[in-house]
């Protein structure tokens, strides 16, 4: 089914009204920075049949530690967003407006949810790529590069989808703006800090702190990147433990555990109160 | 942003890499990859290096190496396949090169010796050198926060001005 120019309309007034001034620019600055700040001097010794493998491996790390950083950012970012764009709405009732419009609500709540992810997703994806690339630019490198950045984009993506599904959650929940971004901002932080906890601290439960949320996709990419050693290995051996397709698997149920249940409750059981 | 990060940005002081062993009258080639960082060193021939490289400026210290003796014929070319060493050496030993292009040196080692041995091939900078940043890096940040000042003045010059107007 194409989509028709009602729906076309309402996506680009979503997203003309999530990114106004200064949501874009506030973004494209943090990214930036923290692209830049974590991106590796081009410094690689090797052999001619090594070169590629060398270059790999300093792209995948630049790569990693450039996602890994802006990932608390990312998240709580996208959280606001989403919480702006669903409990906003409610509060200035363009939500009542919207739902007697002939659009349906499925695609008024896809519209809504997409228009922060989808740019959000590939603005860093671009950006982040852009630099690595500009940074390593060679002849050798270009491909390592591409080959590195496809497998990033679907992690950027299913990370967002936890954050915007979980946002639209609460602001759904509370229908409140500030309450709203408040508890979307701290649920944020608790769990980007329970990754951040070692077992010195709590003892072996850490273990299994590197199955929450935040630290699983970053996992399943430094699994495909062939990298070992991740930020999380403080949290202790469980971690090489589990297969690749573990992370991967739970990376995508977290994309759609709060984002399916929200998305049902929209289309069926969502009222609008006076 | 990008100015502070490019100018904090300085290479590792030093950086050596060793590969297995090279036959006799066997060439090997070693690629160094590397941004526009100014004047080095490429050392042959030391696993390891402790202090300053001679010829590299900074606080003088005494050098701690542990070497390989091998003679060995070493060619040195650049990005743009300019050669900047062609000679029979006796390894270890340094040689002044200055990075001022990003891309890959190759560099050539034929094994002169009557046996097989790794030869490391390192790369080292002064401590403290300014010049031993990403140059094109630094010069690109250096653009676009000149750019950033010149538009932010601009608009507020602009607002300044327009108020004067608006209120009459």
């Amino acid at each position: 089914m194409w989509p028709n120019n009602a729906l076309i309309d309402l996506f680009k007034a979503e997203i003309q009204k999530a990114w106004s001034f200064p949501i874009l620019e506030i973004a494209v600055g943090l990214i930036a920075f923290t692209t830049i700040a974590n991106i590796h001097v081009l410094l690689n010794i090797s052999t001619q049949t090594g070169l590629l493998a060398s270059f790999s491996i300093l792209i995948s790390d630049s790569f990693f530690d450039s996602l890994y950083s802006q990932m608390l950012f990312l998240s709580i970012f996208c959280g606001v967003l989403v919480s702006l764009s669903f409990a906003r709405d409610y509060e200035q009732g363009f939500m009542q407006t919207l739902l007697s419009s002939p659009v349906s609500r499925s695609v008024v709540f896809l519209v809504k949810f997409f228009a922060v992810i989808l740019p959000l997703t590939i603005l860093t994806w671009v950006m982040t790529t852009s630099i690595v690339f500009l940074n390593f630019y060679s002849g050798s490198s270009v491909m390592v590069v591409i080959e590195k950045a496809l497998w990033a984009l679907p992690v950027i993506f299913i990370a967002l989808m936890f954050c915007g599904g979980f946002a639209a959650f609460i602001s759904l929940s509370l229908k409140r703006t500030i309450p709203s971004v408040l508890t979307v901002v701290l649920a944020g932080f608790s769990i980007w800090y329970i990754s951040t906890v070692t077992s010195d601290v709590v003892g072996n439960i850490a273990n299994y702190f590197i199955l929450t949320p935040f630290p699983v996709p970053l996992i399943a990419l430094s699994r495909v990147f062939g990298r070992v050693v991740t930020p999380f290995i403080s949290l202790g051996d469980f971690e090489y433990v589990l297969p690749t397709w573990v992370f991967w698997v739970l990376s995508v149920f977290y994309a759609l555990v709060f984002l399916v249940p929200v998305y049902v409750y929209f289309t069926r059981r969502f009222e609008i109160r006076e | 942003m990008l100015f502070l990060n490019a100018s904090s940005e300085h290479v590792p002081r030093s950086y050596i890499y060793t590969l297995g062993e090279i036959p006799v009258n066997v060439t090997h080639v070693y690629v160094v990859s590397i941004a526009p960082v100014g004047p080095g060193n490429i050392s042959v021939g030391y696993f390891r290096i402790t202090g300053n490289a001679p010829g590299l400026g900074g606080p003088p210290s005494e050098l701690f190496a542990e070497s390989v003796v091998l003679p060995l014929h070493l060619l040195i070319t650049d990005p743009a396949n300019r050669t900047l060493f062609n000679a029979d050496i006796v390894t270890p030993d340094f040689f002044a090169v200055d990075f001022n292009t990003r891309g890959d040196y190759l560099v050539y080692l034929t094994n002169n010796g009557n046996k097989s041995e790794s030869i490391p091939i390192g790369v080292q900078f002064g401590e403290g050198n300014l010049q031993n940043r990403e140059f094109d890096k630094y010069m690109l940040s250096v653009t676009l926060t000149l750019i950033g000042v010149i538009l932010i003045v601009v608009g507020v010059v602009k607002k300044l001005v327009a108020k004067p107007v608006l209120s009459c």
